[in-house]
């Protein structure tokens, strides 16, 4: 019998699954950091991303975002 | 005045050192480096300075970046956990200036550090998601022991009554539905729940978000004991027989990296998320 319960692997995980799980979620650290804060509407789902903050990015902002140097995915 | 850093150091996660080091670093094939503090082993990675700016109305060039970026920061935290390690996972976009920043970080909340890592050895998060096919959950409501006398009325009554009866009881189930779906919700809840160490309700999330045209009704994030995953999944399974009769759709995913449990919660303390 087909079983009433889908099961999503982690690994397999939707962007938006993803997404719903670590946006603003974490422990949140503070000490001596760079931070970085965004206030940022994703267009394409309506959550928002508060990427974590302290001072000093403000000397930061407005330069094009680059990609992280261990991307795990091609 | 200081020159900039060329490399910022973005923590993914914190460890235990024991369960770190248990591991042969050939064989473990970590996907990160280390900053080792005491009993702590903070992953990181080194990045440009500029990985996380974005403009203030940014593109979608940039917000596309972002997206890379939190699937980067989730799969890292993923591996480490994959391989058995507790993971304490920081918040997405967490960077340092330097390894000397990072431990003074770590000196100063060690402890607490440490007690949450406890907390959450042999735990995992599972996600639960109920979405609800309006039609089949009204259908289901036909026989609610709500509308017993109404429907006993309806069996006996003449034609012309009948449609008004039938009028009357289309009211009735818009006007109870919301209730019911509730009561209902809370049910399965409960049974969800059932022997999760702790548990939080997310924010429901339209078509938009999660691409499904059915509207989610629940959202639950859970901490279960490893050990007590197989018995936890099959009361899960109950639960979505139940309510696959209602309408209403159950998806399990998981498990995650303690993604909501980063603090430990106070008995009563698992309420809706602010």
């Amino acid at each position: 019998m087909k079983s009433s319960l889908e099961i999503l692997p982690a690994r397999e995980a939707t962007l938006s699954e993803v997404l719903d799980r670590i946006l603003d979620k974490g422990v949140v650290i503070s000490g001596d950091l760079i931070l970085s804060v965004a206030d940022i509407d994703l267009v394409y789902c309506g959550l928002r991303l508060v990427i974590c903050s302290v001072d000093k990015l403000g000397e930061m902002t407005g330069v094009n975002t680059t990609e992280p140097t261990n991307q795990p995915r091609p | 005045m200081t020159e900039p850093p060329t490399r910022l150091i973005y923590l993914f996660c914190l460890c235990p050192s024991e369960e770190v080091g248990s591991v042969p670093a050939a064989e473990a094939g970590w996907p990160v480096e280390w900053v080792a503090h005491e009993g702590l082993m903070a992953a990181i990675a080194r990045i440009p300075p500029t990985s996380f700016d974005v403009s203030e109305q940014p593109s979608a060039q940039e917000l596309s970046g972002l997206a890379q970026k939190a699937l980067w920061h989730d799969q890292q935290i993923q591996q480490l956990s994959a391989q058995g390690l507790t993971v304490l996972p920081s918040r997405m976009g967490t960077l340092f200036r330097s390894e000397e920043s990072l431990r003074q970080l770590l000196a100063g909340q060690q402890e607490a550090f440490g007690q949450v890592l406890q907390f959450l050895k042999g735990r995992l998060e599972f996600g639960c998601k109920v979405y609800m096919e309006e039609p089949l959950f009204q259908e289901s409501l036909q026989a609610h022991p709500a509308f017993a006398p109404l429907n006993a009325e309806m069996e006996t009554a003449s034609p012309g009554k009948l449609y008004l009866l039938r009028k009357k009881k289309e009211q009735e189930m818009k006007r109870l539905q919301d209730q019911l779906l509730e009561q209902v919700l809370q049910e399965a809840a409960t049974e969800i729940i059932g022997p999760a160490v702790a548990w939080k309700q997310g924010k429901l999330h339209g078509e938009q978000l999660t691409g499904n045209p059915l509207p989610m009704v629940l959202n639950l994030s859970l901490l279960v004991e490893r050990q007590q995953q197989a018995e936890w999944q099959q009361s899960v399974e109950q639960a979505a027989e139940r309510l696959a009769a209602q309408g209403l759709h159950l998806v399990l995913s998981g498990p995650w990296p303690p993604y909501h449990f980063t603090q430990i919660p106070e008995p009563e303390t698992s309420t809706p998320e602010a």
